[in-house]
């Protein structure tokens, strides 16, 4: 669903990203790791279309996000670190919104109630200005919306980052859940703990370039942090 | 962030606070300079400035020359009459023209929209003529470049483009928790900042000053007219008027949340202070205090010279009194004075001339009270929006004022007046037996009093002016107490 | 385009959240409306003053003639007030009212109304210059201008649309929310756009209310003679404007690195579009086509009434003697063709000198866009400079008329009859064609026009960079 063929980035003498080569499967989640810096963003802002590569392609669900950077967008869903919205709207007229854009007008306040609440918020929640809501109800405002949307394909940047024990593993069983449903995963993070918990395979990255990938069934945790400090520390 | 100093600490950092505030305004004035942004604006600030003074000083030397040349010309004509009958004389009157204000290079005023011209004649006071606005376009609407209109309208925006990010730009880069930690005094901030903002202003404002100083030495009329000191007044108005933007500018930079706030709420203040309030506050004024039009008061006018003062004795009557009087205080009594028709038909004229000008001085009182009345209301907006109080002041100083243009006109009616009786005192004591058949000729006419008008000194113009002075300085400490206060209850992340 | 109009319709529901934006619509609406009560009481207090004029002329003339009837049957005539006297009626006793009544949509722009005459009295005296508006208002207040819609449309409705929009794009770039926007399948261009179309449309519909509706509740002047013609014309002037700072702010925004510095830019280009582009084109005016100087033809045309006045002055001053009323007349007609034929080049210089100044601020006002919609609504209006001249031209012409009526009378020695009441000529204004108008105005439209394509072109260009989202403020 998702490929990356020699995708390079280059600011000027900078070079963020050096021919990566990635394919992540649907129902399969792929955990990127790597310090600040190593290129994971680049990457998701690569296949979101934010930035435009220097050479390579990227391709989602086999369409080059360079040549159809609108329809590419309609099966996928993205999740950033950071999830804003608008603030003087309630949850559910934020989901009515993104939605609308994303296509989904169609939805109506029945169903967008019911989607928020399958991503994990409450009823009175959704009613209440987002202004109010803490980190973790935002990212699920942003579920819902990669569930109003049927999206094939999920972006993720650092999900768990900010997020306390309980909202943390709330994310990690839905994951799953989308998993489950057939959704390719792409999920840039430093948590090497959830990534054990909900990876299929994980690639690490260091200063633009794939330095390690593997299959999350053959690494155990502790296995998985020393190989990640090892290539961190070189 | 309170100030929490033990004496010790208040003692040993006194003496560096200078150097430290020096610290912090050359670090503001470095931001300033690098920001290439900045160096065009200033640029762009000081050109207008200069262009919009080089423009006024051109238009008004011209104006004045011609009005000093039309009154010479003026008094030429009437030393130059053909010998006549001196109250024939009286009606062929003369002219005056309205020398230009003290410094109406500054600050245009009303000029563009009155008569400059009086038509000096017996029995009637006239209106002014000649108004440059008959020939203005549509253009002139806009307000015109002048100096005056520059500062009001441009320096404010400079002033809060170069101070909405002073704390909140700080805030939001981290840098005000390391300034906070320093254990500086929120006065020694304060003073910095706004010290900062006053030497980038003062880059662009300060040659522009000197600029106007040396104009006002060129332009200086003769002597007793005080334009520099009334320079130095309207410089001190203007930099009052800066000063209370700087004040608010970080006083709101202080409280916003953010940088954008900060400006949009002081954006928002210049747009209420310098565009909206101004205008209406003296479109309102016309609305709620109208004053009679000159056609109503010459018509009021020629109904007591007819039936008498409204709620006066009828007009015979007071005729008889005011003739009584004049001739006893002139010791004429008698029958001798009865056969000398030319003696009669002077006393008949001038207290005649007396009668008309209490009508006259009724009347024209009610209207200059009723137009102070509107001027007022106008001016009381200073309360609103400090843009009103510098207006005020500009104009007052500038000599381009109401109140300027009314001690003109008076003037001008007192010569009138002076002169008509000077004439009729002449057909009165000379004619003799000749009475209306009296001719005088040339040295009658060069007695007749030069027309001499000086604007008056500075202090007439500030007492007059008292409360938008007033105003002005209520803004200053407003916009003090505020940035002071914000200052020292600063969020500081 | 089907997103578009999604977009516009989302935009739409959720600027209702958004209070800065009705704030700034309730101050905005407070404004006009006062605006809108201003000129309307102006336009009341000039009709008042118009009906009064021709209602207290008619009176004058009425009486007159009524005295006149009445003498005839009777009493003896005194020289001083004789209405049978061509001389005395034409010069004192019957002064005639040139009235300029209030355009159509007057209550709009009030234009130069409040500096230039609305009443001459006309009298067979010469005319060197007409006094400036009498109508008790302090010069002071004079020089701030008025606070009528087109103030408020020229000066404050563009700050307006800075307002709404000076953030479109930067504003989601500083909230976060751009990064979830442009993951949906929506173009930036089409979701800016979107943005931009529905708060133009609540602007629009906002000044639409305050622009039209409250002047013809007001005043309705669709009855008069060309009323839809100049509504059209009005109305398309205000979206020509509004739609132009639109496309400015979307140019900045598109452009622009933070909200603030889209601010400033946006207020400067303000300053330089409505303050300074207006000043250096008066300027411009004033140096080019200076008019002659009023002060130089005050003695002029002393120089030139020197033997007139000091000949009817020793006539009518002299309390003592009578003289023959006919043989007075007469002179007094030679006398005065004299004079006139003095003045009259230099009021020819006058007149020249206004119509070229007037051509030039026609020539010079497409370099603003807030001079070709002052301009416009004046033209619109009624309160322009060049309708002011067409009426001062009618004046002349009448004047002339009233003349050649007195004076042939006066010449031929014969007194006045009431037939004579009966036939002397009123003055009415004849209002110009509707075409002149529609043609300026509409050139002032197109002008505006090709302004929103050029900054709709730098809008687009700066919407299809490709570091939307990544922008740093800088």
């Amino acid at each position: 669903m998702l490929e990356a063929i020699a995708l390079s980035k280059r600011y000027g003498d900078l070079t963020a990203l050096h021919g990566l080569d990635l394919k992540v499967e649907a129902g399969e989640v792929y955990c990127l790791l790597g310090a600040n810096g190593a290129g994971k963003t680049t990457t998701i802002q690569l296949f979101l279309g934010f930035i435009e590569p220097t050479s390579g392609v990227a391709r989602i669900a086999g369409q080059s996000v360079a040549e159809h950077p609108l329809a590419t967008k309609a099966s996928l869903a993205y999740i950033p670190e950071n999830v804003m919205l608008y603030p003087n709207l309630t949850g559910i007229e934020n989901l009515e919104f993104f939605a609308t854009l994303a296509g989904r007008g169609d939805l109506g306040r029945k169903e967008l109630k019911e989607t928020l609440e399958r991503a994990g918020l409450a009823p009175a929640a959704a009613e209440r200005r987002v202004g109010g809501y803490s980190k973790g109800m935002r990212q699920k405002v942003g579920i819902a919306l990669a569930m109003a949307k049927k999206a094939r394909v999920l972006l993720l940047d650092e999900p768990t980052s900010g997020l306390d024990p309980k909202a943390s593993n709330e994310f990690s069983t839905l994951l799953k859940q989308v998993r489950d449903e057939g959704v390719a995963v792409l999920m840039a993070t430093h948590d090497i703990f959830r990534s054990k918990e909900v990876g299929d395979r994980v690639g690490i990255m260091k200063h633009g370039r794939l330095v390690a990938a593997m299959s999350m069934d053959d690494v155990s945790h502790t296995d998985l942090e020393r190989i990640y400090l090892e290539h961190m520390h070189d | 962030m309170t100030e929490r100093a033990t004496s010790t600490g208040a003692a040993g950092r006194s003496g560096s606070r200078s150097s430290l505030v020096g610290t912090l305004v050359r670090k503001e004035l470095r931001e300033v300079v690098r920001d290439g942004r900045f160096r065009v604006v200033g640029l762009v600030a000081f050109g207008l400035l200069v262009a919009s003074l080089a423009f006024g000083l051109a238009r008004v030397r011209a104006v004045a020359t011609e009005r000093q040349d039309a009154q010479r010309e003026a008094e030429h004509h009437w030393q130059t009459q053909d010998a006549k009958n001196p109250h024939v004389a009286a009606h062929y009157g003369t002219h005056v023209f309205k020398p230009t204000g003290a410094l109406p290079f500054v600050d245009p005023g009303i000029e563009p929209f009155v008569g400059s011209s009086a038509k000096l004649e017996a029995h009637r006071r006239n209106d002014l003529e000649a108004s440059p606005a008959l020939d203005a376009t549509g253009l002139s609407r806009f307000g015109g470049l002048s100096v005056s209109a520059v500062l009001q309208l441009l320096v404010p925006l400079l002033v809060i483009a170069l101070g909405f990010g002073a704390w909140s730009a700080e805030r939001e880069r981290g840098t005000l928790r390391q300034l906070a930690s320093l254990g500086v005094a929120p006065r020694v901030l304060v003073s910095g900042k706004a010290l900062g903002i006053v030497a980038a202003l003062g880059a662009v404002l300060g040659p522009a000053l000197a600029l106007g100083a040396a104009a006002t030495w060129v332009w200086a009329p003769p002597a007793g007219s005080s334009s520099l000191a009334r320079f130095a007044a309207m410089a001190l108005s203007y930099l009052a008027f800066f000063g209370v933007f700087v004040g608010l500018t970080l006083a709101v930079s202080a409280r916003a949340s953010t940088s954008r706030g900060a400006l949009v709420a002081l954006l928002g203040f210049w747009v209420w202070a310098a565009l909206i309030v101004p205008r209406a506050a003296a479109d309102a004024a016309a609305h709620i205090a109208p004053a009679p039009s000159h056609a109503a008061i010459d018509a009021a006018v020629r109904e007591s010279l007819e039936r008498g003062l409204p709620g006066g004795p009828p007009r015979e009557e007071r005729l008889t009194a005011i003739t009584e009087a004049m001739m006893e205080a002139q010791g004429w009594k008698g029958a001798e004075m009865l056969m000398d028709a030319a003696l009669l038909g002077g006393i008949e004229l001038q207290s005649e001339a007396a009668y008309e000008n209490e009508v006259i001085d009724h009347h024209f009182a009610q209207l200059a009270a009723a137009i102070e009345t509107q001027e007022r209301w106008a001016e009381a907006a200073a309360v609103l929006s400090p843009v009103v109080a510098v207006r005020t002041l500009s104009m007052a100083f500038a000599g381009t004022d109401f109140a300027h243009h009314r001690r003109f006109a008076d003037a001008a009616e007192a010569h009138r007046r002076a002169l008509v009786d000077m004439l009729n005192q002449n057909f009165a004591e000379k004619a003799g037996t000749a009475a209306w058949d009296y001719r005088a000729g040339r040295e009658l006419w060069e007695k007749a009093p030069a027309f001499r008008h000086e604007p008056p000194p500075v202090a007439w113009v500030a007492s007059q002016k008292g409360s938008s002075v007033l105003a002005l300085v209520g803004w200053l400490a407003l916009a003090t107490i505020g940035a002071w206060q914000s200052a020292v209850r600063m969020r500081v992340a | 385009m089907a997103m578009l109009w999604t977009v516009f319709r989302v935009e739409w529901r959720s600027a209702r959240r958004e209070r800065a934006l009705w704030a700034v619509l309730a101050l905005f609406t407070v404004l006009a409306t006062y605006a809108s009560v201003s000129g309307w009481a102006l336009v009341r207090t000039e009709a008042t003053v118009a009906a009064g004029a021709q209602a207290e002329d008619r009176g004058r003339l009425a009486r007159l003639r009524a005295e006149l009837v009445a003498m005839e049957s009777g009493a003896a005539p005194r020289h001083a007030t004789d209405p049978r006297s061509p001389h005395v009626v034409g010069r004192d006793l019957a002064p005639r009212a040139a009235v300029l009544p209030p355009g159509p949509l007057a209550m709009v722009a009030v234009g130069q109304r409040d500096v230039l005459p609305q009443v001459v009295e006309l009298t067979t005296r010469p005319r060197v210059s007409d006094p400036a508006r009498d109508d008790g208002k302090s010069p002071s207040l004079r020089a701030s201008g008025s606070f009528d819609l087109a103030f408020v449309f020229v000066f404050l409705l563009p700050l307006v649309v800075v307002a709404l929009a000076y953030d479109l794009l930067t504003g989601e770039r500083e909230r976060g929310t751009l990064a979830l926007v442009l993951a949906q399948p929506v173009s930036l261009r089409t979701f800016v756009l979107g943005k931009a179309l529905s708060r133009a449309a609540i602007l629009l519909a906002t000044v639409g209310v305050l622009g039209l509706a409250t002047p013809l509740a007001l005043g309705g002047p669709v009855a008069t003679a060309g009323g839809p013609l100049r509504l059209g014309l009005y109305a398309a002037l205000l979206v020509a404007y509004v739609a132009f700072w639109f496309f400015v702010a979307l140019a900045v925004d598109a452009w622009g690195r933070s909200s603030a510095a889209n601010a400033l830019s946006l207020v400067a280009l303000w300053l330089l579009f409505v303050v300074i582009v207006p000043g250096l084109a008066s300027v411009a005016v004033d140096t080019i086509h200076p008019s002659p100087s009023r002060v130089e033809l005050v003695n002029l045309a002393r120089e030139a009434a020197r033997d007139a006045e000091s000949t009817q002055s020793s006539l009518e001053g002299n309390h003592g003697k009578v003289v023959d009323p006919a043989e007075l007349g007469r002179r007094s007609i030679e006398v005065q063709a004299a004079f006139e034929a003095e003045v009259a080049p230099v009021l020819a210089r006058f007149r020249e000198q206004r119509h070229r100044q007037q051509g030039l601020v026609d020539r010079l006002r497409f370099v603003s866009p807030a001079i070709l919609l002052h301009e416009g609504l004046s033209d619109v209006a009624g309160s322009s400079v060049t309708r002011h001249q067409g009426f001062a031209a009618q004046v002349d012409t009448f004047h002339a008329d009233l003349k050649s009526f007195f004076f042939t009378r006066q010449e031929r020695g014969a007194p006045l009859a009431a037939a004579d009441y009966d036939a002397m000529p009123a003055f009415s204004y004849r209002e110009p064609p509707d075409a002149e108008i529609a043609a300026r105005v509409g050139a002032s439209v197109l002008a505006l026009a090709l302004g929103c394509a050029a900054a709709l072109a730098v809008a687009l260009a700066g919407l299809r960079r490709k570091d939307a989202v990544t922008r740093s403020a800088g």
